[in-house]
Order: C-alpha cells, then sequence, then structure tokens
C-alpha cells in the first residue's frame, strides 16, 4: 500500500510538474502573441484618460529583449519541442489516444489518491473500500475505453451522429 | 427466494437537503439558459473552462469515475442478487 502511494505520488508530482511548464510556456506565447500588436481577449473600449505624450510613454513602455522579437520558428528545435511533438501530435488518433491515456491515468490516479486520503486521513470506511475503488475504476475505464473509441470511430469513418 | 435490498432509513431532513442543492444546481443552470442574468455561465460553458486545462479534465474524469463507481460498481452483483 505504501509504495503504491508513493508511485502515486510521485506520478502526480511529475504530471504537475509538466503541467506548470507548459502553463509558463503557454503565457509566455500569449505575452508574446499580445506584445506583437495582437490582442489576445475581446476587445475592449479606448481609454477615456488623457491622451499621453508620445515620450512619456515610450519611458512608460517596458524595454524588450531583442531575443523576445525572435519567433519561435526561427529557433533550433530543441528537445523540449521534440517532446511536445510526440506528446500532441497532428490532430488525428494518435492524438486522441494520446490525449484519452494522459486524461484517464491522470483522472485515475487523482481519484485514488483523494480516495486513499479520505481513507486513512478522515474516515476509514468499512468493507474492502480501497480494493474496490482501485479495482472497480480500473473495470470501468476498461469497460468504457473500447465504446468511447468505437464511437468515435463510428462518427469519424462512418459519420454517426449521436 | 427473492430479497429486497434493505436500505438504512434517514431523517428526512437529510434528503431534503440534498433535493435542496440538486434543485438549486439545476435552478441556477436554468437562469444562466435564459440570459436574462447577464454573463452567467451555463455548465457546459463551465465545464469547457475548466477542461481547457490537464488538471481540470483529470478532476472531471475523477468525479466521473467516483459517480460511475458508485452507481454500478459498488454494491453491484450478478444478476442483481442482493
Amino acid at each position: 500500500m505504501v509504495v503504491g502511494y508513493v508511485l502515486i505520488m510521485g506520478t502526480l508530482a511529475i504530471g504537475l510538474r509538466i503541467v506548470q511548464r507548459s502553463g509558463k510556456a503557454g503565457a509566455a506565447g500569449a505575452a508574446a502573441i499580445t506584445d506583437g500588436g495582437r490582442s489576445a481577449g475581446p476587445p475592449k473600449p479606448a481609454p477615456v484618460a488623457a491622451p499621453v505624450p508620445a515620450t512619456a510613454a515610450a519611458a512608460a513602455a517596458p524595454a524588450v529583449p531583442a531575443a523576445a522579437s525572435l519567433t519561435p520558428d526561427a529557433g533550433p528545435v530543441t528537445a523540449r519541442a521534440r517532446l511536445r511533438s510526440m506528446v500532441r501530435p497532428q490532430p488525428g488518433w494518435r492524438r486522441l489516444v494520446i490525449h484519452y491515456l494522459g486524461t484517464a491515468v491522470g483522472g485515475y490516479l487523482l481519484l485514488m489518491v483523494v480516495i486513499i486520503g479520505y481513507y486513512f486521513g478522515i474516515a476509514p470506511v468499512a468493507g474492502n473500500f480501497v480494493h474496490s475503488a482501485f479495482s472497480g475504476c480500473a473495470l470501468l475505464i476498461g469497460l468504457s475505453a473500447p465504446v468511447f473509441f468505437g464511437l468515435s470511430w463510428l462518427v469519424e469513418r462512418k459519420g454517426w451522429r449521436i | 427466494m427473492t430479497q429486497e435490498v434493505g436500505v438504512a432509513k434517514h431523517p428526512l431532513i437529510g434528503y431534503f437537503v440534498w433535493a435542496v442543492l440538486f434543485g438549486a444546481l439545476f435552478a441556477w443552470e436554468g437562469l444562466a439558459l435564459t440570459y436574462r442574468f447577464g454573463d452567467v455561465p451555463t455548465l457546459s460553458a463551465t465545464f469547457r473552462a475548466i477542461m481547457r486545462y490537464p488538471f481540470g479534465r483529470w478532476a472531471l474524469f475523477a468525479l466521473w469515475l467516483w459517480f460511475g463507481w458508485h452507481i454500478f460498481v459498488r454494491g453491484w452483483h450478478f444478476l442483481l442478487r442482493a
């Protein structure tokens, strides 16, 4: 049980680390797009404050490093970019499977962490609560995955409308 | 011999609280669908916002698993034997 707990927590920690890094990269990309003159959000009304002289506006504007103006395509392909292309490939079945696996495994591990924490930290529920959670939820995923992929195939290839 | 599954007796107020909570949930969704309360997001819009992020998808999937585990797995017996 302890080994399982450590495995789950370790996997969750790695997942959260990856999410945090991708979030930072996404925020940097959004900031770069906004700096490039394109608005990332809905259009906002123009401010009604008094016009600012050009010199004052130039002084108030943050200095942009020269490297920030480079587009991502201009730089060499880094290991992170290769990893991202593997984890997030072009739209298709491979991407669907990766997306599904990431969601299913992440959700399963998250629920197991919550259940273990609840069982050992708050209320030890009678019966084989933890064992049933591990096996029952895995059974649910195993039963629903073929249905999900089968329906996805029917919708995508056969034009089914649910 | 058939035997009904025993149901524990609980105070009526407990069921009433659950009914109020679920009623409030659907009432809020109904108000959001009428577009009379400005930018109140519907449940679908809220789920879409949550599912933009991996951790949100994990949480929703865990919620779905938890619900399905309780409804379809826990206490389930072959051929509905009690």
